[in-house]
């Protein structure tokens, strides 16, 4: 499997140095790779302790209230 | 608090669990860091401009919080491989766990500045300019950090150097696994 990629850039590494541009394949399949990544995370059940959390910030505010 | 605030406070919760994880390499730091969010978040909730993305503020919430409290002890605890993967098997486990795997060590190699954005723009949905917002920085930092991640990705996944040291098939493999992409 041959990838057009150019080879990096080397020398200049100013902060904002744009660098080494990759092949966009190769850009799409990091950018895929990342989203699976994140998403497998959004995807994860929320732990009861979070939930519970919510409820008591609620249930303190509505006493405050009264 | 507004009921609609509450609900946008909730749907935003995996969001931001993914994020804290993959800034923290952690997903126990992560449970912790998103309760923080939550409590200050509901604490300042008068300070949220309708309008604006509630998912950049909390986002800004959480990272200060992970730079001023948690970012020495994510060194020290330094989540085993153990608890995060296992419990991310435990759900979505459709596709070749080890690949993943593969991927979040890449991303842990990443400088930290370079892993945040990356996750916010190529990820999470945010804007360049709301990155840019979170971090402080301009939008053409941010720009250069999400390219250089992306370069520093590739290099680590050994798919930018076939040209140097031969074809990392397993490499390769892994990352364009069950993307279907049509490599007919």
């Amino acid at each position: 499997m041959r990838q057009d990629v150019p080879h990096e850039r080397h020398g200049t590494a100013e902060p904002d140095d744009e660098g080494g541009e990759l092949a966009p394949r190769i850009q799409r399949l990091i950018g895929e790779r990342l989203r699976q990544h994140y998403d497998d995370l959004v995807q994860a059940p929320i732990p009861d302790t979070i939930m519970l959390l919510l409820a008591q910030l609620e249930a303190k505010e509505t006493e405050g209230r009264q | 608090m507004t009921p609609t605030f509450r609900d946008s406070l909730l749907k935003e919760i995996p969001n931001l669990r993914a994020f804290a994880a993959s800034v923290s390499g952690s997903i126990q730091l992560a449970d912790d860091l998103v309760q923080d969010t939550l409590v200050k978040a509901w604490a300042n909730s008068d300070k949220f401009q309708e309008g604006t993305s509630i998912r950049a503020w909390l986002f800004t919430i959480l990272r200060n919080t992970y730079y001023s409290l948690y970012r020495k002890r994510g060194r020290e605890v330094q989540d085993s491989d153990g608890i995060y993967a296992e419990r991310l098997a435990s759900h979505g486990a459709q596709e070749g766990h080890m690949d993943f795997v593969d991927f979040r060590k890449a991303l842990a190699q990443l400088p930290e500045e370079q892993r945040e954005v990356l996750i916010m723009v190529g990820a999470s949905g945010l804007s360049y300019e709301e990155a840019a917002d979170i971090c402080g920085v301009a939008i053409g930092t941010i720009k250069s950090r999400v390219n250089r991640a992306r370069v520093k990705l590739a290099e680590i996944l050994q798919i930018s150097s076939v040209d140097d040291i031969g074809p990392d098939r397993r490499s390769v493999a892994a990352l364009a696994s069950g993307l279907g992409d049509g490599s007919s």
